[in-house]
């Protein structure tokens, strides 16, 4: 007994002393990390909430199902089977050790049993999963492309050796007679029955190998736990913790350096803007990367990676780990001495830039940093809730306003909203000539001396750059406003007071022009007494309701999909001409994803009369990028496929005579997608692209005979 | 060592100022102790494109402070220029050839000409220099821009005071001209009278 | 009525009280035997707006001969061709004496109202207040060495959608030669094959600046028409009438445009060959202003 009791406190001595080094020396780089914004460590309602929700409940792993159950019962596996570390530990002092009160209920032994058993077929889906979806057999659409899978597989080999050991060692507990648990622990049973024919002295040996292996493969699996991506199962729940509450998606933070906003009028001299190194990261963006479990769900569903681009979320984020812990040593070299003494690998790694042209040593490539779109596809599947979006914007932040190393095609679209506040650089006066030819006409705020908007006037409409300057989005203005002129909502625009809400800036990365068009319209908005403000475009949409608050900015903002829903549901809109048109419905990320607006615009074409909608197969949460977010809209696209003729592909897939949207960056890229496979002879000619007002708007007109556009 | 480039009057700095911006602090990289000098004419707006100047790297910057100047006058601009340039003292001037501004397209050889040095005359190139980095801009806030006054009646301006011309800008299409017809050949006809009147053609 | 000096014999051509002289400078291209159709035309342009008095000059000492000929006759313009040569002459001159100076004009006329000369260029109009003034007038493309490239060109002739094919493009690249100038494509045309990748603009590419941009085919997104909004003259054909590109440009036509770049070809060559020295032509009268 002695013995045994030992070994396994020397066992377990060296395990703790090893995993402490390694956790200590994790700590350590996590610290060297910037402070946070102030809202991480507030709100811990809804933080604790997600904890529940996201680790317990496990609710973003069910998304996928199959692999979100097995994951779900390895997860409670570990949890319940606890209990058996602690009976094994125990057993160590007193052999026929049990838990105090409920450690010989026979509902206990099952539930273990019943885990253990739940574990194993885990373990069988697992690997099932990773020999379907090998890298080898599906090369880049593999989701685990890129991971670690030799130590992937380790894992689940030393899972698995936990799960064996616990059995033999409980088989031979029964047949020594030390076991708990007179009832329930059916498998525990089977094991014995199964050791039992080798009579009772082998037994009792095995009894204590059990013991010392059970206990032995489970100190090992904490040593490879700290040492390797299977560390997610003690940082997710403080990853998960410390996330952007509700999830880290619609708005962008604004620059934050050592815990605090930057004001670029009057910035601190040490300020950073922006992350130009991985020091530069916050604890949480270290933490980030520490909890990435290579599952590649994000990889997934990157429109970026699955058109062939170099950039992967979870590549980026491991090598942003793998960075981190490479230049651990340099960065915690306490002295310029103790630099030039560490080994060459050590301190070429860090000499290297964060970002750069992999070639040239870089660590994330340009190539991957800007083939980005913002889409945000990664955060919302991503089960521990790493923020890529935001790294990836903090990236370009430093690289746009610090090393003014960006596409220099952006460089047009920056210096058009500098001049002229528009990306086409069109300039204000050009804003009101959507409005004309309209049988009705468009209240135009100033027009009659107005000093602030009027008392009747319900809504300000913000039509947008592309919607007063591009000629398809123009179509949608006109019908919404035709739309809201029947239903007799009383709406006013501003005209040339409107300027660029700047959002293909923030994306860019160049804050300090964002900023300044932020201001400016909060200025205009407040100065008119905006309060309810109704948009067509998705990206004016998030960044007035959710970026805007950060300038004092405060309205309430609408997306005309909501509005034109709600009139039809109350009766002010009502369709009555039957179209019969088969027609698919694309989600705009920023609309969907990041703001969780699925709905109104289907229930807007589900009250249109023969209008059949056939949904495409990446819907809702998991809509496929059009192409054009993250500023991408005023860049080339030169590797790999295109983005938008990808989705235009999936679209006309459901053999539509009308691919509808509800924003005009995805009517461009649909539009311009339609019109290349049209001339390829891939689509059929009479495939249109057009907003959902639209359709409402050709089933409201009184005369069907009304001309087409 | 002293360059001096001369920055057209504006609130937005042009595209070939720019590059002429570029262009001296290349050579100002090359050696040492180059002082980069900015010198514009005009309203109270020129001050920003000043600093968008200064941000791209230049050292310090004159202004001389007078609404009465027409950013067009090409002739009096020299003469400013010309005057101020050799108070200051100069080893080089650069100035950016514009073929965008109207009548500024000679200043180089005009101020060439007061001055009896050769100018450097730079063309905007079709990829304008980089968007510069945050923190020369917040740098270039701090920089010296120093006004002066043209007095109002100096001696030996003779009669500069009198603006040289009057120009009025035509807005892009007031009158579009657009021609429907069956024949292809008046048409054409129409359109070569058109290019020709433009001495297009 | 064109009086002729020339400064050798200068002595022999004392000054005479003209009314309302303007110096033009002489076209190197002139000869003993006929005048160069440059000079020619600003001849046309002096004559609306005083007596043309034209001198030939030695291009070293041009500027002085001008500004000692101007200082006789105080002309109220002096009209210049512009040119890398003539442009240094138009400074000098300028300067020396103190005499407003407007480049690349297009055309002049005599505001009687004013009692002033209006100069006309492509996006401006200069009302002249000094005494005399230098003009330089925008040389006609004439042949140029070789195809300009896409940046620099200053016409530029481009296609989009609209051409339908590569054979079109071909056309649009007859015209691009005529006018001295480049082919050009929307980045649609580029990828449908029909031009080389070079000859696209777009936003993402780098903006052009021409002062001619002549675009067959192209309906004009907004994107197009801010990769071409420097242009300074924008002609359009198109055969849909409503074309967003047709309300952007200065001059526009609306029909078949591989009916019309033929008709056009035949208009240029027709007017190159009436223009040529040696043949006669006579140059209308100008209508007063």
């Amino acid at each position: 007994m002695l013995v045994r009791l030992i070994i396994g406190l020397a066992m377990t001595a060296v395990a703790f002393g090893l995993a402490s080094r390694r956790i200590l020396h994790l700590y350590r780089i996590g610290r060297l990390g910037q402070p946070t914004d102030p809202e991480r460590t507030k709100a811990a309602g809804s933080r604790a909430w997600a904890v529940l929700s996201e680790v317990l409940a496990q609710r973003k792993l069910l998304k996928w199902t199959v692999a979100g159950a097995a994951h779900a019962a390895v997860f409670w596996g570990f949890l319940i089977l606890g209990a058996t570390i602690l009976e094994g530990y125990g057993a160590l002092f007193q052999r026929d050790f049990h838990i105090p009160l409920i450690g010989t209920d026979t509902w206990l032994g099952f539930l273990e049993d019943l885990f253990v058993v739940a574990v194993l077929c885990g373990l069988v889906v697992f690997s099932a999963l990773r020999i379907r979806q090998s890298p080898e057999r599906l090369g880049r659409s593999s989701r685990f492309s890129g991971s670690h899978l030799g130590a992937a597989w380790l894992v689940l080999f030393m899972i698995f050796n936990v799960m064996w050991t616990l059995l033999l060692y409980r088989g031979a507990q029964i047949n020594t007679g030390y076991f708990p648990y007179a009832h329930g622990a059916f498998a525990s049973e089977i094991a014995a029955h199964v050791l039992h024919p080798l009579g009772h002295t082998a037994n009792d040996v095995l009894e204590t190998v059990g013991i010392l292996a059970s206990l032995g493969v489970v100190l090992g699996f904490l040593v490879l736990v700290v040492n390797s991506k299977h560390l997610h199962i003690f940082l997710a729940p403080f990853n998960i913790a410390f996330s952007r509450r509700p999830r880290a998606l619609g708005a962008l933070l604004p620059v934050y350096s050592a815990g605090k906003e930057v004001d670029f009028e009057d910035p601190g001299e040490d300020d950073r803007i922006g992350r130009g190194a991985i020091e530069d990261f916050t604890w949480k963006g270290l933490l980030d990367f520490a909890t990435c479990t290579e599952c590649g769900r994000c990889q997934s569903q990157c429109p970026a990676w699955n058109t062939g681009k170099p950039l992967s979320p979870k590549l980026l984020i491991m090598g942003l780990r793998d960075h981190a812990l490479a230049k651990a040593p340099y960065l915690l070299a306490d002295s310029d001495d103790a630099r030039a003494a560490l080994p060459e690998a050590e301190r070429a790694e860090g000499e290297r830039a964060l970002v750069g042209p992999v070639a040239d040593g870089g660590v994330i490539d340009p190539d991957v940093l800007w083939s980005c779109v913002t889409c945000g596809a990664c955060v919302e599947q991503c089960p521990v809730d790493i923020e890529h979006v935001d790294h990836i914007v903090d990236m370009r932040r430093y690289q746009v306003m610090i090393e003014s190393e960006f596409p220099h095609e952006a460089q047009g679209m920056l210096r058009n909203l500098e001049r002229k506040g528009d990306p086409w650089g069109r300039g204000s006066k050009a804003r009101l000539e959507w409005a004309r030819g309209l049988p009705f006409d468009v209240r135009v705020f100033g027009e009659n001396g107005e000093e602030s908007i009027p008392e009747d006037v319900e809504y300000l409409f913000w039509v947008g750059c592309a919607g007063s300057l591009d000629d398809n989005a123009k179509r949608t203005s006109r019908s919404v406003a035709e739309l809201l002129h029947e239903a007799g909502v009383e709406f006013m625009i501003l005209g040339s007071g409107e300027t660029c809400t700047g959002d293909a800036a923030r994306r860019l990365g160049q804050e300090l022009l964002f900023q300044e068009l932020a201001k400016q319209n909060v200025e205009t908005l407040n100065e008119v007494g905006a309060r309810k403000i109704v948009v067509t475009c998705a990206h004016c949409f998030n960044t007035l309701s959710n970026e805007y608050p950060q300038f004092g900015g405060n309205y309430e903002v609408v997306h005309h999909t909501e509005l034109l829903a709600r009139l039809v549901a109350e009766g002010e809109l009502r369709p009555v001409n039957d179209l019969n048109l088969a027609v698919t419905y694309h989600d705009p990320c920023y609309l969907g994803r990041h703001n969780r607006v699925f709905s109104p615009p289907r229930e807007i074409l589900g009250s249109v009369p023969g209008v059949r909608l056939t949904e495409m197969p990446r819907n809702k949460e998991r809509s496929f990028c059009c192409g054009a977010g993250g500023a991408r809209m005023w860049m080339e696209e030169t590797i790999g496929s295109r983005i938008n003729e990808t989705r235009t592909d999936e679209a006309l897939g459901t053999e539509p005579d009308l691919v509808t949207a509800a924003c005009p960056y995805c009517i461009v890229m649909l539009t311009d997608g339609v019109a290349t496979r049209k001339q390829q002879g891939r689509a059929a000619e009479n495939v249109r692209v057009t907003d959902v007002s639209e359709v409402l708007l050709r089933s409201i007109r009184k005369a069907p005979g009304d001309a087409d556009e | 060592m002293r360059i001096i480039v001369l920055v057209k009057p504006g609130a937005e700095l042009g595209d070939s100022d720019a590059c002429a911006v570029e262009h001296a602090l290349n050579i100002a990289r090359r050696r040492m102790d180059v002082q980069v000098t900015l010198l514009t004419a005009g309203s109270a707006d020129c001050v920003r494109s000043l600093r968008s100047a200064l941000a791209l790297g230049a050292d310090d910057a004159v202004h001389v402070a007078d609404d009465r100047i027409s950013p067009y006058d090409a002739l009096t601009l020299s003469r400013v220029y010309a005057d101020v340039a050799t108070d200051l003292g100069f080893d080089l001037v650069v100035c950016g050839r514009s073929a965008d501004t109207p009548n500024l397209s000679l200043l180089p050889e005009l101020v060439a000409a007061r001055l009896a040095t050769p100018v450097t005359a730079v063309s905007a190139r079709s990829v304008p220099p980089r968007h510069p980095s945050f923190p020369a801009i917040a740098e270039a806030r701090q920089k010296l821009i120093s006004t002066r006054i043209l007095p109002s009646n100096a001696a030996g301006a003779g009669a500069a005071f009198e603006p040289a011309i009057t120009v009025r800008i035509r807005s892009s299409c007031p009158n579009t001209i657009i021609y429907s017809d069956p024949d292809p050949h008046a048409a054409a006809v129409r359109l070569v009278d058109f290019l020709a009147e433009r001495r297009l053609a | 009525m064109c009086r002729v000096c020339r400064p050798r014999a200068a002595d022999m051509c004392p000054p005479m009280p003209l009314v309302d002289p303007v110096l033009v400078l002489a076209d190197e291209a002139d000869d003993d035997v006929a005048l160069a159709p440059a000079t020619c035309e600003l001849l046309t342009l002096a004559r609306r707006v005083g007596t043309p008095v034209l001198v030939h000059c030695d291009h070293c000492r041009g500027a002085e001969e001008v500004i000692g000929i101007a200082r006789d006759h105080l002309p109220r313009a002096i009209l210049i061709t512009s040119s890398a040569m003539n442009d240094r002459i138009s400074a000098q001159v300028a300067v020396r004496l103190e005499s407003a100076i407007v480049t690349d004009v297009t055309d002049i006329y005599f505001d009687r109202g004013l009692d002033r000369i209006v100069a006309i260029s492509d996006r401006s109009s200069t009302e002249i207040h000094t005494h005399t003034a230098v003009i330089t007038v925008r040389s006609r493309i004439h042949e140029p060495k070789r195809e300009p490239l896409l940046p620099e060109a200053d016409v530029v002739v481009a296609g989009g959608r609209g051409v339908g094919s590569a054979e079109g493009f071909s056309l649009l690249a007859q015209v691009a030669r005529a006018l001295g100038g480049c082919l050009g494509a929307t980045r649609t045309a580029g990828e449908l094959g029909w031009a080389p990748r070079h000859a696209c603009i777009n936003l993402p590419g780098a903006q052009i600046r021409p002062r001619l941009y002549l675009a067959g085919g192209v309906s004009g997104s907004v994107r197009h028409s801010a990769a071409i909004r420097g242009a300074r003259t924008v002609v359009a054909i198109d055969s849909d009438p409503n074309a967003p590109i047709l309300r952007e440009a200065d001059f526009g036509i609306v029909g078949d445009l591989h009916r019309i770049l033929p008709a056009l070809l035949d208009e240029l060559a027709a007017r190159a060959a009436a223009s040529t020295p040696g043949s006669t032509s006579t140059t209308p009268e100008p209508a007063e202003a």
